[in-house]
């Protein structure tokens, strides 16, 4: 019965609900400055407003788009619900709306997807269902929640949990032979950042771009262990710092640095987090003490809680239902944690041929921001969208677009540009899906 | 404490590899590569004298307007059109680096926005109002519009009248328009000449740096020579039905000159004249395409595209008489546009946006 008292201890045990709370108020601040920094790079514009197409997320091609003042009021609602979620007020609705309001906005166009917005919208459904109000909130000064102490361990476990996943997921990707044998796509990134100060001048070497890589495989696949345990901690913990902040300083990674360098907090003890609150622990105070109300209910909630785990710890593997190199056909790609693991450049050439079988080209730069460009030049079920866009575009356009073809090129991790689709199959006639794509050449290396 | 050895160890054994190396490279001593050397020699030995020569075509042009205005003869109109021509052709050098000073000024739009609008020029002809610096005269004015003004409105007797009439406004239209050419070609190089340092002192690949704005600049302009100069004037945008009307040029049929110069201003870009270039910074860091040096198939697909091109006489008449006769340079410019457009920024490992990127 050792396993099954593990388990309770993990899940049911009542454990301090301060690493709850200063999770709750890092990641409520932290989304917070992000959509502002978001909004103030005018990227709300340039992202959402201005394009012409919006690729769609597989599934997801229903989804309206809002109007251009849709988008603004949901970035003010993002910017609120997250400070609500930071300050714990309306903790419930805020957490609710942060995630349904982030997740729509995410799903508006999968060019951009990043994993760590999946990894954003994935704790901010965990938090809705977290009791993470519940000490030093609003909500508790205004009296409309009791103060709690403790939580059930499973309330703090499950965000160490995902935290986990994140780490090791990224760490397995790693796991591959240009990654580990070939030091790519680090060789071809570090020694273009070989005029940073102090560690650039070691990046023209390629044993600079090894140790990097394995030590970044090595980092992210025992990180959370090393968080885990108390004795290691504190050490495990600055090197999430010097990681971090290095990667920071080498690639536009966004806020991506920040928030793990907060999150991990959670792997911290009760006590760090009671000394951490200790300034503002004078804020709720109150007689009324509530030990178990966090507690209740909680029997049937094991089901989802085991659905959600499995689905995250098998989702990323499915590309192996796929022949050939993931890298390279990107099926399966997406929402497997893969960080920063390819040097990837794409050329796109469309052709609209009419039913007389004459031609004519598209220049993608009418339709197409930058980066749109860029990553339907390499990603497959982009190509059938853009196709099917454009037949319907030269349609309207009194062109009778029989068949939409693409002369695509790729380079990947250095090696020479190829050719990546058969030029000879009609995009307009495929339809994206789960089954794999014969019209992907094999990437032989 | 065992875990925390463990640990220690990892840190311990990334910190000397990352150290030690500094001592014992793997593989052959890596050469390093100048950057700062390489921005200094196409700043410096390839964009500055660009741009003066393009200034000094362009004082040409502007001596052989007044030339003109104060004795209208024939010998004077038929120089206006050479001086014309020599400053058209020296600007093709300079229209790849829409960087800096000639970024400020949006140089390239303001120059040379090809076709010309001839319903738009006529329409400012006629009423003598109009300001060359609207949006509305983008496509009215630069070179070509003084390429339609000189060649396009009669034979040169015609033209020469035409310019000499006192009732009309076509000689102050053409000065207008030199005057627009004199003034930009003395900012960019008055500009250029502070603008170098900061040019050839930040070596990064990010965005905004020069390094990563030559590479996009090299793409943009060999995509503008790829389809405006000769796809889409070919029928490559309109089910192959030609548009020779739309070739850079038209009038003065001079476009394949034009387009060879533009193609060795875009090429010089790359190698950087006969100093160091991206070529060079190709080679540095060992940069392949399929068992060559990647800077080598880049040059002989310049010089491929120059060979094919070289074999057509003129555009215009290949274009009107025989399209096909365009399918080879067509064909070679596709080649290279693979390599700059893939190989070279990914090898280079160039970005192309502020946007934030978790891979590729």
């Amino acid at each position: 019965m050792e396993i099954s008292r593990w388990f309770k201890q993990i899940t049911l045990a009542k454990v301090s609900i301060a690493p709850l709370v200063t999770f709750r108020v890092f990641f409520g601040a932290i989304m917070f400055v992000s959509i502002l920094r978001f909004w103030l790079n005018g990227w709300i514009e340039i992202q959402f407003i201005q394009p012409i197409l919006h690729f769609k997320y597989f599934g997801f091609a229903w989804l309206p788009e809002p109007s251009a003042w849709g988008y603004y009021a949901l970035f003010a609602l993002l910017a609120f619900s997250a400070l609500g979620i930071a300050l714990g007020a309306f903790y419930r609705w805020s957490a609710v709306a942060f995630f349904l309001a982030f997740t729509y906005i995410e799903l508006i166009d999968v060019s951009y997807y990043l994993n760590h917005y999946y990894f954003v919208s994935l704790v901010a459904l965990i938090m809705i269902f977290l009791p993470a109000h519940k000490s030093l909130s609003v909500d508790v000064w205004r009296g409309k929640t009791i103060k709690t102490l403790k939580v059930n361990a499973l309330s703090i476990n499950i965000l160490k949990f995902q935290l986990a996943l994140v780490y090791v997921f990224a760490g397995i990707a790693k796991l591959n032979a240009d990654w580990l044998f070939e030091a790519m796509p680090l060789a071809i990134w570090l020694p273009a950042q070989d005029q940073l100060p102090f560690v650039g001048s070691l990046f023209q070497y390629k044993a600079t771009a090894y140790a990097f890589s394995w030590a970044g495989a090595i980092y992210d696949l025992t990180i959370p262990f090393f968080l885990l345990f108390g004795r290691t901690r504190w050490m495990a913990y600055a090197a999430v710092v010097v990681f971090h902040l290095l990667t920071w300083s080498l690639f536009q990674i966004g806020m991506f640095p920040f928030i793990m360098m907060g999150a991990t907090l959670i792997f911290f003890s009760a006590d760090f987090h009671s000394w951490l609150q200790r300034p503002f622990v004078g804020l709720n105070k109150t007689s009324t003490l509530d030990e178990t109300s966090a507690l209740n209910g909680f029997k049937w909630v094991h089901l989802p809680v085991a659905a959600f785990m499995l689905f995250q710890l098998t989702f990323p593997f499915r590309h192996l239902l796929y022949e050939g190199n993931m890298f390279w056909h990107e099926q399966g790609y997406r929402f497997g944690w893969r960080v920063m693991l390819m040097e990837k450049a794409g050329y796109a050439q469309f052709k609209i041929e009419d039913k007389d079988g004459r031609t004519m080209e598209v220049r993608n730069a009418d339709f197409l921001t930058p980066v749109q460009e860029k990553m339907m030049s390499t990603q497959p079920d982009l190509m059938i969208q853009y196709a099917h866009f454009l037949k319907a575009y030269y349609q309207s356009e009194g062109i009778s677009a029989e068949g939409v073809y693409a002369s695509v090129y790729v380079t990947m991790n250095g090696q020479s540009s190829r050719l990546f689709i058969d030029s000879k199959v009609n995009l307009a006639e495929q339809i994206d899906g789960w089954k794999a794509k014969p019209w992907i050449l094999a990437h032989k290396s | 404490m065992k875990l925390c050895r463990v640990f220690s160890f990892f840190l311990i054994t990334a910190v000397l590899a990352m150290v030690s190396c500094k001592e014992r490279p793997v593989g052959p001593e890596p050469e390093t590569f100048d950057k700062e050397a390489m921005l200094l020699q196409i700043g410096g030995s390839v964009i500055q004298p660009a741009y003066a020569d393009w200034k000094a075509k362009t004082e040409a042009l502007r001596t052989a307007y007044v030339g003109f205005d104060v004795e209208k003869s024939e010998e004077n109109f038929l120089n206006l059109r050479e001086k014309f021509l020599a400053a058209y052709e020296a600007w093709q050098a300079c229209s790849v680096f829409e960087l800096g000073p000639a970024a400020d000024q949006n140089l390239r739009l303001l120059m040379n926005t090809f076709p010309t609008d001839t319903a738009q020029m006529e329409a400012n002809l006629a009423s003598g109002s109009y300001d060359l610096g609207a949006a509305a005269n983008s496509d009215a004015r630069g070179f070509p519009a003084i390429d339609y003004l000189l060649f396009g409105r009669g034979n040169s007797a015609e033209t020469a009248a035409d310019l000499s009439s006192a009732a009309n406004f076509s000689l102050r239209y053409l000065d207008d328009n030199i005057q627009i050419m004199f003034n930009g070609a003395n900012v960019v190089s008055e500009d250029w000449n502070d603008y170098l340092t900061e040019f050839k002192t930040n070596t990064a690949s990010s965005v905004g740096s020069p390094i990563s704005v030559l590479v996009n600049e090299i793409n943009f302009e060999f995509e503008l020579f790829k389809n405006a100069r000769i796809g889409i004037p070919l029928g490559k945008k309109t089910l192959g039905v030609t548009q020779v009307a739309k070739l850079e040029a038209y009038y003065s049929d001079d476009s394949k000159t034009m387009a060879l110069a533009n193609l060795s201003g875009i090429k010089s870009a790359f190698t950087g004249g006969t100093g160091l270039g991206l070529d060079d910074y190709l080679d540095a860091i060992d940069a392949q395409y399929n068992g060559q040096k990647l800077s080598e198939a880049i040059i002989d697909g310049f010089e491929k595209i120059e060979t094919e091109l070289a074999n057509v006489s003129s555009l215009r008449t290949a274009i009107e008489s025989n399209p096909s006769s365009l399918e080879p340079t067509y064909h070679a410019i596709e080649q290279l546009v693979v390599l700059l457009k893939t190989d070279l920024p990914s090898q280079l490992g160039v970005q192309i946006t502020y946007q934030d990127n978790d891979g590729d």
